[in-house]
């Protein structure tokens, strides 16, 4: 129970310390009302505006008056979309976001998971190599290259999916394998080392001495020991992929949060980034949450204290 | 054959290495000899297809009471209807007014508006709602649009067919500035308000709102029972497409119909089968702006090299390739304002040095601030480009590159430190709004020349025959006292589907109702 309250009270803290960054660069960076006004505002209907917006008090009530507004739930209001609310704005972009990182998450990881297990099982050399050299070059490819060279042959040349968009199955297929392929190749990386370290391990003698088979070891003994350091790369990673993937969303034009983040940010619409940043440390702290309980589910001698 | 040559083409204007690219799409694209087109159109009769067209950003709010926007635009002139249109070449039409006239002073404007308009959801269009829309727009605090309006005294229905406004000063571009404001039912409006209407918005325009999902599309269908030409294709959809080489390869792969293209990828499209590139002169000026009260620049000497030393030719040939043409007036051919035959100055560096060497210049460092990112993508080589030009005059000029809208707020509140690279391109198509923000008290003019307030005060006051005279006379100001050095009138270009057939406006909107396609 204490452990859940610190993990609160942290969270808490992390979050109070965030919103404050957030909200002090953003003043720092300029009144908006400028960049709302289009063609041929004068200077005084500029000011007006940032004077209805709140821009010109002390920025010490204007923080006060911010900090009153979360604690009642409030988030605030974008001024580029009046009426609509900051947050709205940021969970409008939630869905799109999600689907795309853990579908990619769950196909990279688990795809990892069998193509290890595959070359630890059959202990093929061409196997390995076949995983390490196109992992080598995937991973010395860009994410937005990648995508580019995805759109260029799938799209483009062969015409079989849509170059972009968010329109339905079609549309993930390209931005997935993206980020899929990235994800697969760091994680079969790690796992074919992890596994081998194990293969002299104490335990696994046991196992074989007690007549399991080499295949039953290497799925039921060794797998669970190799993914306890890849949980915690899993679980940052993850948390990334959640907050948004600002280069994959521009290459496919997805609707994610990174971008919506992007854009609040040169836009000055403080309250989406504040509003968006706030999301994305919840998520840091929610996935780091989780992690920390299935290394105790994972391994016993973890103990949550 | 000519496609391979493409991509590989493409490949190295990434920047990426040559050998892993082209062996993996040599191998791929050998069998994609024949590339197919996902894009409607060739299954479909024209007229109840369907097209997408790509716009570069997405408007924060789609409400033409409270938001005005350039992207925005693309929607308005489907779903909305103004008193007046604006038309692909620039030109005032009539739209919900048929005939219109001032009084002699331009500040009271009566329009007679046409008989039997019904909005989208067959309610008939009044004049009240005419004028609930320009006094919503009054009354809303937050509106942006009410800036472009904010010159209005009283707006009455003098009958159930006349409108007539008058305004708090005279202003001859009146009829440019209604086309802008898009019509809405009193009723729905106040039933809806700002917070809803956006989502599902009645107009009176050749397209019917259908969706609008936030961060992906804009979509309409056609209006049937619009009172004026029928909208060409069926269903359009407006996708928000903001990286440009996802238009490009959009365009490619038949995802989209038409986008706007940076002009560095047009050989992409050299020999495809199924796109084509459109090319359409654009109402936007790329100028340099000129703090006149900073340091070296305060010396009309050292401002007079400056139009004589950058040679617009050979940066429009090596860095634009070739898409701009050279000028000497700050607003585009097509905008009101605009006058045949101005001189351009002519690249003349001995002269540039001479001024310099007689102006007495101190050699005292002199800003020139530009977008590094976020602005046009050439900006920075044309930023690079021109401070070196300069420098061959004798000046000495330090590069200050910012994220565009840091530049923008710069200009906006008037802290220019000495030069700056920007663009402007009035959606109202008037010059009006031009001269005010860069020469006559507008947050961009710092020489404040009572001359020059007079001189626009004369040309609101103008009839549309003297007003041509009034603004030789301010564009002749400026080119003798460089508070603005105009550079070239951008070209935009496009990528097409090739069954498209459409004319780009030179404000760059899509009038959705005109592109059409051609059966193939």
């Amino acid at each position: 129970m204490s452990y859940v309250i610190r993990r609160i009270l942290q969270a808490l803290v992390t979050l109070f310390v965030a919103v404050t960054i957030a909200f002090v660069l953003g003043r720092m960076s300029g009144k908006p009302a400028a960049l709302i006004l289009t063609e041929g505002a004068t200077a005084q209907q500029i000011d007006e505006l940032n004077g209805k917006l709140g821009f010109n008090d002390p920025i010490l009530g204007q923080y006060g008056r911010y900090l009153a507004g979360l604690l009642h739930g409030d988030f605030g209001v974008s001024y580029r979309n009046p009426g609509q609310s900051a947050i709205g704005i940021i969970l409008e972009r939630l869905p799109a976001t999600t689907t795309l990182a853990l579908l990619s998450f769950a196909i990279g990881l688990v795809l990892a998971v069998v193509a290890a297990v595959l070359v630890h099982i059959t202990g093929s050399h061409t196997l390995r190599a076949l995983f390490v050299w196109s992992g080598a070059l995937r991973s010395s490819v860009p994410d937005f290259f990648f995508g580019v060279l995805l759109v260029l042959i799938f799209a483009v040349g062969l015409g079989w999916l849509p170059s972009l968009g968010y329109t339905g199955l079609p549309s993930f297929v390209l931005p997935v394998a993206t980020i899929a392929t990235a994800q697969f190749v760091l994680y079969v990386r790690l796992l074919d080392s992890a596994l081998s370290e194990q293969t002299t391990a104490e335990y696994v003698r046991t196992a074989y001495a007690r007549g399991k088979s080499h295949a039953a070891v290497v799925a039921t003994e060794m797998l669970p020991n190799a993914f306890l350091p890849i949980l915690t790369v899993a679980g940052l990673n993850l948390a990334g992929l959640l907050g948004g993937t600002i280069i994959v969303e521009q290459v496919f034009s997805w609707p994610g949060m990174g971008v919506a983040l992007i854009n609040a940010v040169s836009q000055r619409d403080f309250a989406v980034v504040q509003a968006g940043l706030l999301v994305v440390v919840l998520i840091f702290v929610v996935v780091n949450v989780v992690v920390d309980l299935l290394y105790s589910l994972i391994d016993p001698r973890v103990k949550l204290a | 054959m000519s496609m391979k040559t493409q991509r590989r083409g493409r490949l190295m204007a990434l920047g990426v290495a040559l050998a892993l690219g082209s062996v993996l799409l040599s191998g791929c694209m050998g069998s994609a000899g024949s590339a197919t087109s996902t894009g409607g159109g060739a299954t479909t009769a024209p007229d109840n297809g369907s097209a997408t067209l790509a716009l570069p950003t997405e408007p924060a709010n789609i409400d033409p009471i409270m938001m005005r926007s350039i992207s925005a635009w693309n929607m308005y002139y489907a779903v909305f209807d103004g008193l007046t249109r604006i038309d692909s070449a620039g030109k005032i039409q009539p739209g919900l007014a048929t005939e219109w006239k001032s009084n002699a002073t331009q500040d009271v404007w009566t329009f007679t508006i046409r008989k039997g308009v019904t909005f989208q959801d067959g309610s008939a269009l009044n004049v009240s709602d005419i004028v609930y829309t320009y006094n919503k727009i009054l009354a809303s605090d937050k509106s942006t649009n009410r800036v472009a309006i904010a010159m209005i005294s009283k707006v009455e229905a003098t009958d159930d067919h006349t409108v007539q406004f008058t305004l708090k000063n005279p202003f001859s571009a009146w009829l440019n500035q209604v086309a802008t404001i898009g019509i809405v039912p009193e009723k729905v409006y106040e039933a809806e308000g700002p917070d809803k209407f956006p989502d599902a918005p009645v107009g009176s325009g050749p397209y019917k709102f259908v969706s609008w999902n936030h961060g992906v599309d804009y979509k309409v269908t056609r209006n049937d029972d619009y009172w004026g030409d029928k909208a060409k294709i069926k269903d359009i959809t407006f996708s928000f497409v903001g990286a440009p080489d996802a238009r490009v390869t959009g365009v490619e792969s038949g995802t989209l119909d038409t986008a706007i293209i940076p002009a560095s990828q047009v050989p992409v499209f050299t020999g495809a089968s199924n796109a084509k590139v459109v090319e359409a002169a654009s109402n936007q000026i790329a100028f340099i702006g000129v703090n006149t009260t900073a340091g070296a620049l305060s010396n009309l000497k050292v401002r007079q090299a400056i139009p004589l030393a950058i040679d617009r030719k050979s940066i429009i040939d090596s860095l634009l390739n070739g898409y701009a043409s050279p000028t000497g007036q700050p607003v585009a051919k097509g905008v009101t304002g605009y006058v045949d035959g101005f001189p351009t100055p002519k690249y003349d560096l001995a002269a540039a040095k001479k001024l310099v060497a007689d102006s007495g210049y101190d050699g005292s460092e002199i800003t020139l601030q530009y977008a590094s990112t976020g602005g046009s993508p050439t900006d920075p080589e044309v930023a690079q480009a021109i401070a070196a030009d300069l420098g061959k005059a004798g000046l000495k000029i330090k590069l200050v590159g910012a994220e565009q809208s840091s530049l923008s707020l710069s200009l906006a509140n008037h802290q220019i430190t000495g030069l700056y690279l920007n663009a402007w391109s009035p959606s109202s198509m008037d010059g009006d709004v031009v001269v005010s923000q860069l020469l006559a008290g507008g947050p961009e003019d710092y020489a404040r020349s009572p001359e020059m307030a007079q001189l626009y005060l004369d040309q609101q006051a103008a009839n549309a025959d003297k007003r041509a005279d009034v603004f030789k006379k301010i564009w002749s100001w400026n080119a003798t006292n460089v508070s603005n050095v105009p550079l070239w009138q951008n070209t935009n270009t496009y990528a097409a589907a090739s069954t498209i057939s459409w004319t780009p406006a030179v404000d760059g909107i899509y009038r959705a109702a005109e592109v059409g396609r051609s059966a193939k």
